[in-house]
């Protein structure tokens, strides 16, 4: 095969990637799954997508559409070719204001396309927890939604037109067809045309329309992501509905890549929200009221309505930064909605939160009705997001898992159901955690199990067909919004019942007969309680540190953290700074999370006795610049500074240290005999040729100039500066670290002044960090440093001195 | 900069191009009288290669201030 694939990579214009490493970071998505690839390619035209589609069918393969891999429910993990677009098809193509319409390419970034959209006030709603780095083509995938969809619809009501790549390498448009228009394709020998011939031939059979009204979701749940979407193609005249037009795009949303490949979206925009928004908390002394009161409040044109038990929001108690969010919360409720209404003008955003108010006081359900405006309907939107990581954030291999958090159920039923819900949920010994899209019947609720142990897969299983069973019983949705993939698929038969599965396998057929797009999802998946990230009940691989990393029960547990979520996908046009490396590259293996993948996978299965000695790490973590923004930004708080520093200093006992690390290692060392020296030291920096030769030397970039080192006496300076008309107040001790000591004297001098002049006494610290060795993995001397470092610490705190340092890196260095 | 990181001959390009993302813009986009602060020795080097602009230690421009 590898032979073949070879041949395949010539051929395009894209890269194909068939190495360990690549197939290590595309093993896996946001899910509880694991497959090893065959390859992963990264097309860059349509002909490079018609190549691989041909090559596929010839070799009777799959291949795995995918873009930022924040898939849930294991729709990007598969054997066969990972087809990753979020790299050369990321094109906004066309805008059409009149129709406010707009047509991109599927590895465009949703907040990325509104920050676009913005100025011309409009925008594209569906938004999901990761819209910051999820991407279009992956959102049409998985028929994505989010808070608002109350007020605004999924993506699939979003969706004018898909153009696509069909499974015989012909293209396709779909979008809403008249009769006449089908009619004029079905003329032609295409494969599309065969697919409007059959599914017309299906869908006008009274028989199998019954079927469809009887065993899909209730209509009323506008979140159905169970299966293909036959339901929604009944709205249309050809088949019994209202509708004048077919559009098979929404047979495509939430079809998770399986029917075609698609190159092309056209989407409908709204206008941007009314500016002015009020937010009423209403605070329930039971969960059941709180469920009750949402049918009544969902009668208003609400714009948020999400809920939070009070599991989740104790969990906020404990929070330094989300204590400030609680502000609102009034005693301690079992339940709270938050109900946001929205207007253009004053006049009438009152007139709404008063209608809101009295049939919340009709209904008398709740306890306290706080109404929230500006700023802190904000800060309550960030508590309820708050939530969900805190709760995420369990040390150890206990995991809350996806698997029954996307049911979706009539608002009318949502009280029974979760009552019903919560007696399963007791029958496990599961505690369960109520929270999120009420208003849309929506509660994302997570079993906490250990998918390590074949103990806890058996109850991964068992649970999860109860609850199936469950929203079977109500009519509900299995999937409101995460889609089927691996964990649901295999559901779907008892779901909307084997006829209408049958009918599923017969639609994938006419779209993909030879079953090479996406295999192994929706129609015949694969089974749910296998391809598991860990191999069950194996034996814990022991890998000795020298650092130590057992707030997180050792190096491999901190890398498994990662539970794929991709927040280190966004891009610099987004808050924050993870991940510096991969703004610039745009390659998986240079995020966060590509960075714990592969070390998670090759820690698990080394292949010498020092499991880090591999090259692909070392190829991972090259670009990472130690700046430690994953530490704090990665909801897992997965740190690969650190991971980074332990990799280096084992990699290089089995490798050897190379000069230039010695050299930066060193470096303290080197400017303290400089500096002895300094004058002459400066001279060969200043010298073009010279700190040419030696830049040469010992690989620095030629473009940098060598910072000069100086020799300071800082005790004298201290000495002379002291004003000995202040009574100093209090002591304070400045450390002057081998930066400020060597480099950056003029800081030094100036902390001196501004210590002294604020009228404090000041007493110095030199010491040497460690930091040059830590940032090159020479673990061993930093560790020494930075212990002698600690004792002297030690004793200043004890004496109740505050230390003080301007530089950051070397402080952190402790 | 991050460091060494920024010095090494293979790692200086992807250095710039971070900086040259947001932080050389901001830079540029403000006037000579803007004072730029950054308390990292490694940062200020960074802006000074990216915008040939001084920055200052925050303790510096404190002690200034004091004077
Ligand atoms: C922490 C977290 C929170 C989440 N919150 C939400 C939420 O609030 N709402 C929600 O709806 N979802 C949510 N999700 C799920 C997920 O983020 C969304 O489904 C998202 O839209 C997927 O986008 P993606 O770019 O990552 O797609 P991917 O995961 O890469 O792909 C999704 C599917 O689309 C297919 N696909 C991708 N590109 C193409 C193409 N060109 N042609 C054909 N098929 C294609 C893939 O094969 C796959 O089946 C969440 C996930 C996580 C990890
Ligand atoms: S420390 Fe490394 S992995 Fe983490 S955000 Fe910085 S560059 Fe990225």
């Amino acid at each position: 095969m590898n032979l073949l694939l070879s041949h395949l990579k010539e051929e395009l214009q894209g890269e194909l990637k068939i190495d360990g490493l690549y197939k290590s970071l595309y093993a896996t998505d946001a899910s509880v799954y694991r497959k090893l690839p065959l390859a992963v390619a990264f097309p860059e035209t349509k002909d490079d997508i018609k190549k691989l589609i041909a090559f596929a069918r010839e070799h009777k393969i799959g291949l795995i559409p995918r873009t930022a891999g924040t898939s849930l429910a294991g729709q990007c993990v598969g054997d066969g070719i990972v087809v990753d677009v979020s790299r050369h098809f990321t094109q906004i193509l066309d805008l059409d204001q009149e129709r406010k319409q707009v047509t991109v390419q599927p590895g465009v970034i949703r907040d990325e396309l509104n920050l676009y959209l913005k100025p011309l006030g409009l925008f594209f709603d569906p938004n999901t927890s990761t819209s910051n780095r999820c991407m279009i083509g992956g959102m049409v995938g998985n028929n994505s939604s989010g808070t608002t969809s109350i007020q605004y619809g999924v993506t699939r009501d979003k969706v004018v037109s898909l153009k696509t790549i069909l499974s015989d390498g012909s293209e396709a448009e779909f979008k809403a067809r008249t009769e006449s228009e089908i009619t004029e394709i079905r003329k032609s020998d295409s494969l599309e045309a065969f697919i409007y011939k059959n599914l017309s031939k299906e869908l006008i059979q009274e028989e199998i329309i019954n079927e469809i009204v009887e065993e899909f979701p209730k209509p009323s749940i506008h979140r159905r992501n169970t299966g293909y979407a036959v339901d929604e193609l009944l709205k249309s005249e050809l088949f019994g509905g209202k509708e004048p037009t077919l559009n098979l795009g929404e047979l495509l949303c939430g079809s998770e890549g399986t029917l075609a490949f698609t190159t092309e979206i056209t989407l409908q925009l709204d206008d941007l929200p009314p500016k002015l928004s009020a937010m009423v908390v209403t605070h329930y002394h039971t969960l059941e009221d709180c469920l009750l009161d949402v049918v009544p409040v969902m009668q208003h044109s609400l714009y948020l309505c999400e809920m939070m038990d009070k599991v989740i929001l104790d969990c906020t108690k404990n929070n330094r930064s989300q204590l400030a969010n609680r502000f609102f919360v009034e005693g301690d409720p079992a339940a709270l909605l938050m109900l946001q209404v929205s207007a253009d003008d004053e006049q009438a955003l009152d007139t709404e939160v008063k209608k809101l108010m009295s049939t919340i006081e009709k209904s008398g359900l709740s306890y306290a009705n706080p109404v929230l405006i500006g700023e802190n309907i904000n800060k309550a939107i960030e508590l309820r997001k708050a939530g969900l990581g805190l709760l995420g954030n369990i040390v150890g291999d206990m995991k809350a898992v996806a698997c029954i958090e996307d049911t979706a159920v009539a608002v009318e039923d949502l009280k029974d159901f979760i009552g019903e819900f919560t007696q399963i949920m007791k029958g496990y010994g599961q505690s369960a955690v109520y929270y999120a899209h009420a208003g849309a019947g929506e509660l994302h609720l997570r079993p906490i199990l250990n998918l390590k142990k074949s103990t806890d897969v058996k109850l991964f299983r068992e649970i999860t067909t109860d609850v199936a069973k469950l929203t079977k019983k109500y009519k509900g949705s299995f999937s409101g919004e995460h889609g089927d993939g691996i964990v649901r698929a295999e559901f779907l038969p008892l779901m909307i019942g084997q006829k209408n599965y049958d009918l599923l396998k017969r639609v994938k057929s006419y779209f993909d007969p030879l079953n090479i797009f996406n295999p192994g999802k929706i129609v015949d998946a694969y089974p749910m309680d296998e391809s598991f990230r860990y191999e069950i009940d194996r034996k814990e691989p022991q890998i000795e540190t020298l650092m130590d990393f057992s707030d997180s029960e050792g190096i491999l547990k901190a890398a498994e953290k990662c539970n794929g979520s991709g927040d280190c996908r966004k891009t610099h046009l987004m808050n924050g700074a993870m991940c510096p490396s991969y703004h610039v590259t745009k390659n998986e293996k240079d995020t966060t999370r590509g960075r714990a993948n592969a070390l998670r996978e090759f820690l698990t299965n080394p292949d010498k006795p020092n499991a880090f000695d591999r090259k692909e790490l070392k190829e991972v973590f090259d670009l990472c610049l130690s700046c430690k923004a994953c530490a704090s930004e990665c909801p897992s708080n997965v740190d690969v500074a650190t991971l980074k520093a332990e990799f280096l200093y084992q990699y290089q006992e089995s490798n050897g240290y190379p000069l230039r690390g010695k050299l930066f290692a060193y470096n303290t060392a080197l400017n303290k005999l400089g500096s002895k020296v300094y004058g002459l030291t400066n001279a060969v920096y200043d010298s073009k040729m010279l700190s040419g030769l030696l830049k040469k030397a010992s690989g620095v970039a030629q473009e940098r100039n060598l910072p000069k080192v100086y020799s300071f006496n800082f005790d004298k300076y201290l000495q002379e500066s002291r004003k000995e008309e202040h009574k100093p107040r209090t002591k304070v001790v400045l450390y002057i670290d081998e930066f400020t000591k060597y480099l950056d004297i003029e800081v030094g001098k100036d902390a001196i002044d501004l210590l002294l002049g604020l009228g404090y006494e000041v007493d110095l610290f030199y010491a040497e960090s460690g930091r040059t060795f830590l940032s090159k993995g020479f673990l061993k001397q930093a560790k020494r440093l930075v212990e002698s470092n600690s004792e002297k610490l030690y004793d200043f705190a004890s004496k109740g001195w505050p230390v003080l340092g301007p530089e950051p890196s070397a402080i952190l260095s402790f | 900069m991050a460091g060494s990181f920024g010095y090494e001959k293979e790692h200086y390009e992807t250095s710039m191009k971070v900086g040259g993302l947001k932080l050389f813009p901001a830079i540029n986009n403000t006037g000579p009288e803007t004072i730029i602060a950054a308390n990292g020795t490694s940062c200020r080097h960074q802006i000074f290669d990216g915008t040939k602009r001084v920055a200052q230690h925050p303790v510096s421009i404190l002690a200034k201030a004091l004077k």
